[in-house]
């Protein structure tokens, strides 16, 4: 059994204008000890997921339909404090702004402190103790523990915040966006820690970003999101490799690849649909260079076309041809 | 504790009106504990020198600021007003501190109709005019500086709740304050732990400007003759010159000094405000 099984998830939020179907069914399973990446530009909804599965949401927001199954338990259906004693111990959280997330007028020390014996029912001593190994563990001089969230740098904040995560040895730990805020230094370093991390503690991880060089590094898996929409799941590798949706390809072609020297990067024109009323058939087809007819009519589902590699898409038969045509430069221009 | 008192410390060695207002207060509260000692007569004793009224002298080495038209000695009263100003000082300054902290993290925290109902409230604080209320309280109740007190702990506290209120909205917007929320803190434990220490400097700054503004409204009201007569302050010294024709006469030993002290008071609880200000804006900091 899959240690974390999404199934059809389904998060809106309550606006003047009607719903707005940011999440609008989404599935996928981390098995134990394996790496997600969820990927996709800014406002496809990855955000909204991971929210939805911690069920941290902001108040206009509610799950219409679908379950999340941590260990076979559905955390949609479960009540607020059966939820609170899995969140840190059985899955936990890393935030986008980590900079803001130690309250500034505390140690940071006591922010481990309040986690470890409230949460984990530790005494002073203990939790002092398990708070220095996880200093160690992430890399940071556990004299600093006595110091204020101002006194660390970004990265150091961020550190602090994944050590936090791991306080009390969760399965499974949520990134949203960790590296996003650092510059590539330091996001190269928080990155190796957090895949060192992983390794050595057999915890599973979703991470959220919109580079896809971070799954690319970190994470077995990838999902694509597009328009509240995976529109593309598999091996990272088999993804990035042979991309069957043409958003995968479209997704590909804007990002530099080291080894193919200079290149143009080329960007998909246009922006996501609005999800108040989405469009009936695949999200995508506005902008896609290879939609037909059928595109803006009928919604495709998720489909096998390769080992464990789904994709969403009328023309998966075709793939080989529009991977070639992805290549183009022209082929991306006036699409709509 | 001591740690407390070494940041307080280092704080003021690090701003020099800061220094001298808090050296201010400390020589005012000195002076207050010391008044007995310090000052030579009773603040309304009717000194007889050699079996007549010893009215209107001249400062002397007796009599260091003169004596008053009913034969009181100046300095002395000078002394004893010390004990009313402070008084009326920070126990204005915490009743308006404590509300309207209190009113603004609960407004700025629950919003909704709790947020409505308080602010309206302060509006309603806010259209009073605030030296015409106290009058008419102090006329209602009976001259006492007490309620005086009274009367600044009712509406003075809608400036602090505004101003506290704004800042929590935007502390409480923070992740860390989700965070707690989402682990399962009460609504008291994240006001009180995880707010209130970060608005914690904006009540202090409140609160030092509150000490001279409650000294000041407690002189003029005491100018205006609306004062407690059984309180010897320094706004009672003013009015008391001002009815006996001191101006008139040029008794400046009479009126000069308590208008100073007034003016001291004033500026310390200014320049410690200003001095806490630099702790809320780090920014402004020289460097």
């Amino acid at each position: 059994m899959a240690l974390l099984d999404v199934r059809n998830l389904k998060v809106h939020y309550r606006t003047l204008r009607g719903a707005n179907r940011a999440v609008d069914g989404v599935s996928f399973t981390v098995e134990k000890g394996r790496s997600l990446g969820l990927v996709g530009e800014s406002g496809c909804g990855k955000s909204t997921t991971v929210n939805g599965i911690v069920r941290v949401m902001p108040k206009n927001a509610f799950i219409p339909e679908g379950e999340v199954l941590l260990n076979g338990t559905d955390l949609v259906s479960l009540p607020e404090s059966a939820l609170r004693s899995i969140r840190w111990r059985e899955l936990s959280l890393i935030p986008q702004a980590a900079m803001d997330s130690l309250n500034p007028v505390y140690l940071v020390q006591d922010a481990f402190l309040e986690v470890l014996r409230l949460k984990g029912g530790m005494s002073k001593a203990e939790a002092l103790d398990r708070a220095q190994h996880l200093f160690q563990l992430v890399g940071l001089d556990i004299r600093r523990l006595k110091n204020y969230p101002h006194e660390f740098s970004g990265g150091m904040k961020q550190r602090a915040a994944i050590a936090l995560a791991l306080a009390l040895n969760p399965k499974l730990v949520i990134a949203d966006e960790p590296v996003t805020a650092l510059d590539v230094i330091v996001q190269r370093q928080v990155l190796n820690e957090i895949r060192r991390l992983r390794e050595q503690l057999h915890i599973s991880l979703i991470m959220i970003t919109h580079d896809i060089s971070v799954v690319a590094e970190t994470c077995d898996d990838i999902a694509v999101m597009y328009a509240g929409k995976i529109v593309e799941r598999g091996r990272t590798a088999a993804v990035l490799q042979n991309p069957l949706h043409p958003y995968t390809m479209g997704l590909k072609n804007a990002f530099p690849d080291i080894r193919r020297g200079r290149r143009t990067l080329i960007s998909i024109e246009g922006a996501p649909p609005s999800l108040l009323e989405p469009p009936a058939g695949c999200r995508f087809a506005e902008r896609c260079p290879f939609a037909l007819d059928v595109c803006s009519d009928v919604e495709p589902t998720l489909e096998e076309a390769a080992a464990g590699q789904v994709a969403a898409c009328h023309r998966l038969d075709e793939v080989d041809e529009l991977q070639t045509r992805a290549q183009e430069v022209e082929t991306w221009q006036n699409v709509i | 504790m001591l740690s407390a008192v070494r940041g307080v410390y280092a704080f003021l060695k690090n701003d020099k009106f800061a220094m001298v207002g808090a050296a201010i207060y400390v020589f005012f509260i000195l002076l207050a504990i010391l008044a007995p000692i310090i000052a030579p007569y009773g603040p309304d004793e009717m000194i007889r020198v050699d079996g007549r009224l010893a009215f209107n002298h001249p400062p002397s080495s007796q009599f260091w600021l003169g004596t008053t038209n009913m034969g009181r000695d100046v300095f002395s009263q000078l002394i004893f007003g010390v004990r009313p100003a402070l008084m009326v000082g920070f126990t204005a300054a915490f009743f308006v501190v404590v509300a309207g902290t209190l009113v603004g993290l609960l407004s700025g925290y629950f919003g909704g109709w709790a947020d409505s109902v308080l602010m309206r409230l302060a509006d309603v604080a806010f259209g009073i005019p605030f030296e015409p209320f106290v009058i008419v309280l102090v006329g209602f109740l009976g001259p006492s500086v007490w309620n005086i007190v009274l009367a600044m702990a009712l509406l003075l506290w809608r400036d602090t709740a505004r101003v506290i209120r704004s800042q929590v909205l935007s502390v409480r917007q923070r992740a860390f304050v989700e965070a707690g929320e989402v682990s399962g803190a009460s609504h008291l434990r994240v006001l009180f732990v995880y707010i209130m220490p970060n608005i914690l400097p904006l009540s202090f700054l409140y609160g030092s400007l509150a000490v001279g503004w409650a000294i000041l409204t407690e002189a003029a009201v005491s100018f205006l003759g609306f004062g407690d007569p059984n309180t010897i302050s320094w706004g009672y010294m003013l009015h008391d010159a001002y009815v006996s024709q001191a101006l008139s006469r040029g008794s400046f030993n009479w009126f000069v000094p308590p208008g100073i002290f007034i003016m001291l008071a004033v500026m310390a609880g200014f320049y410690i405000g200003r001095g806490s200000e630099e702790i809320l804006h780090p920014k402004l900091k020289r460097v």
